[in-house]
């Protein structure tokens, strides 16, 4: 509100004649609370009720098919730790988690740096890694499972060609996950390449030149300036990736050879497990326990990510 | 121009050049080519997609006029354009609006909202889809277009492009406007809507897509088969619906697929300028 402004409102105010004595401000207040209240409202029922709703029914006995649900404090939380499913579905959401930020960051932030430094065709490479981004999951999904069809699939055709020891990919419970994550990691390079890409574009040239003049070669403009200045995008393209490794489902549903996890519950992730026990074993309350523990790991996994990265690069 | 005639008189950097190239080339093979073994997967004649070949040696529509006249293909399509664009339409509308009040008005509690509304973005969805459903059980929407459409009706994301880009619409002019006798919400539809357009195509694009893609809410809430979403029905393609036939897989997954990059080749500027507009809020 300029002061400028203010004379002229107080003429308007008088033209008008407010039937209930508000003030121009308060006039103004209360059409904005009109405004926000539909969207506020939304999101208050459909992100933070539902929220506190999972919190409390990972505290009942809540099978879909009961209508009776018991409070029974923290037994939901006990049955899920001690279910050896669950601890392998940890453990592989941490290990798809802690395989995948670190390849992704640094594939991408090779890209763009290649990306970066050429002239002709940009547009088109750009292009190229970027088309799996709007490709739905689902669609990825089935082209790669048809790429590693055990006995016909092109990946068992090339390695027969060659003469390698045939790998089952999806088949076998030791390269399951490997071979899942490495579609996810195809599937999404190119949107972080783009992010950093962004990033590697806000850097003033000025700074090369100045260190091409001091005599910096390649690799110390590098780790001496792109590094540091591109700070904030490496902590948004970790944060991102990291939050989007952890909510796997539609990958690990469609490539695990069961659909749920297998073989041998190699490929079983914690979002795969909520929806798992929630619609299929109808246990809703177990269900809710796993989310809540998800949650908590997605916030930390995010808290602390943060803090590192930001403190490490401090110049 | 200048800078290639230098490169042309240094050996090194040519070298270097043809190496970023040659690197890039390779990685642009690995992701363009899933996309044509999809797509000549798709055209080989039924029982011979285990052919190794990549141009089908039959070549064959069969795959694509099965799954249109036959499946429910066709139906899917229809749900989902239905609920990519009201879902795109209430996105764009309601997240202006709150972008325009968080932007443009001072009220008690403002920064307090517009926190809550940000922090929404944290909140997986994977913790939300039990109380969604049981929800939207409650109110009958199990297996119908509200009930897919429930959770996608405004995006916190959407509020806080709207409110970025908003915000750079100088106050003298709503005042002006006010001086003209436009109403409040004519301040925000007639005057900062139209401005702030390029805002709205990105938020309008990027919803669009998350519709047509979505898989895991639309997964839940559906059960019978004529309500599925594109993305769900392909996933359930089943047996018969294909002929047995990873050529019908493959069709499948190009007819879900194509339309998006279409968009995406159409918007591509769009698109990419709303990736940095996100990269704001790291």
């Amino acid at each position: 509100m300029g002061t400028t402004s203010e004379p002229l409102a107080k003429l308007f105010t008088r033209a008008r004649k407010p039937a209930l004595r508000l003030t121009l401000a308060q006039r103004r207040q209360l059409w904005a609370y009109l405004f926000v209240a539909l969207p506020f409202a939304y999101f208050l029922v459909v992100n933070f009720y539902a929220m506190a709703n999972s919190f409390l029914f990972s505290f009942q006995d809540y099978i879909t098919i009961r209508t009776e649900r018991t409070w029974i404090g923290l037994e939901n939380y006990r049955t899920v730790i001690n279910d050896p499913i669950f601890r392998k579905a940890l453990k592989n959401t941490l290990i798809f988690a802690g395989v995948r930020v670190p390849i992704v960051t640094v594939l991408a932030l090779g890209t763009a740096l290649l990306l970066h430094g050429i002239k002709r065709f940009k547009g088109f490479f750009r292009m190229l890694y970027f088309m799996p981004f709007v490709t739905s999951g689902v669609a990825i999904a089935w082209v790669f499972k048809f790429l590693y069809l055990p006995n016909f699939g092109l990946f068992t055709k090339v390695f027969d060609f060659f003469g390698w020891d045939r790998i089952f990919f999806l088949g076998d419970p030791r390269t399951a996950l490997p071979s899942i994550i490495a579609v996810t990691i195809w599937a999404s390079l190119g949107y972080y390449t783009i992010i950093f890409l962004a990033g590697l574009e806000d850097i003033p040239i000025e700074y090369y030149e100045a260190a091409m003049v001091d005599g910096a070669n390649a690799l110390q403009r590098f780790w001496r300036i792109t590094l540091p200045l591109l700070n904030r995008t490496l902590v948004l393209v970790v944060v991102l990736c990291l939050i989007s490794s952890l909510q796997n489902f539609t990958y690990v549903r469609l490539l695990s050879k069961d659909g749920f996890g297998g073989p041998l519950n190699s490929t079983v992730t914690m979002s795969l497990l909520i929806y798992k026990e929630a619609f299929f074993s109808l246990h809703m309350g177990r269900a809710s326990a796993i989310a809540v523990l998800f949650f908590f790991i997605v916030l930390v996994a995010t808290l602390i990510q943060r803090r590192l990265i930001t403190r490490e690069y401090q110049y | 121009m200048i800078s290639m005639r230098r490169a042309g008189k240094r050996p090194k950097v040519k070298w270097f050049q043809a190496f970023q190239y040659t690197l890039l080339s390779v990685g642009g093979f690995i992701m363009i080519f899933p996309y044509l073994w999809m797509l000549s997967t798709s055209f080989k004649a039924r029982g011979t997609w285990y052919n190794i070949s990549l141009i089908p040696e039959q070549f064959s529509l069969e795959h694509y006029e099965r799954l249109l006249s036959t499946s429910l293909l066709p139906r899917w399509y229809l749900n989902t354009l239905i609920v990519a664009v009201v879902g795109t339409i209430s996105v764009v509308f309601f997240s202006s609006l709150a972008g325009f009040v968080f932007a443009k008005y001072h009220f008690r509690g403002r920064e307090f909202m517009f926190v809550l509304i940000l922090a929404t973005i944290m909140i997986p969805s994977e913790m939300m889809i039990i109380p969604w459903y049981t929800g939207v059980a409650k109110i009958g929407w199990i297996d119908s277009i509200p009930g897919i459409l429930m959770p996608g009706m405004l995006s916190a994301f959407g509020v806080f492009v709207m409110r970025q880009f908003m915000a750079n619409i100088p106050d003298e002019l709503l005042d002006a406007g006010r001086i003209d006798g436009v109403s409040e919400f004519g301040l925000f539809w007639r005057i900062s809507f139209p401005l702030a357009r390029p805002a709205a195509a990105v938020v309008a694009i990027f919803t669009f897509l998350g519709h047509w893609n979505d898989f895991l809410w639309p997964l839940i809430v559906t059960h019978s088969d004529r309500m599925q979403t594109l993305q769900v029905g392909l996933s359930r393609l089943s047996q018969l619906e294909t002929g047995a036939d990873w050529g019908g897989t493959m069709s499948g997954a190009a007819l879900a697929s194509i339309p998006m990059l279409i968009v995406f080749l159409f918007f591509q500027k769009q698109i990419i300028s709303g990736m940095k507009l996100s990269g704001l809020k790291g």
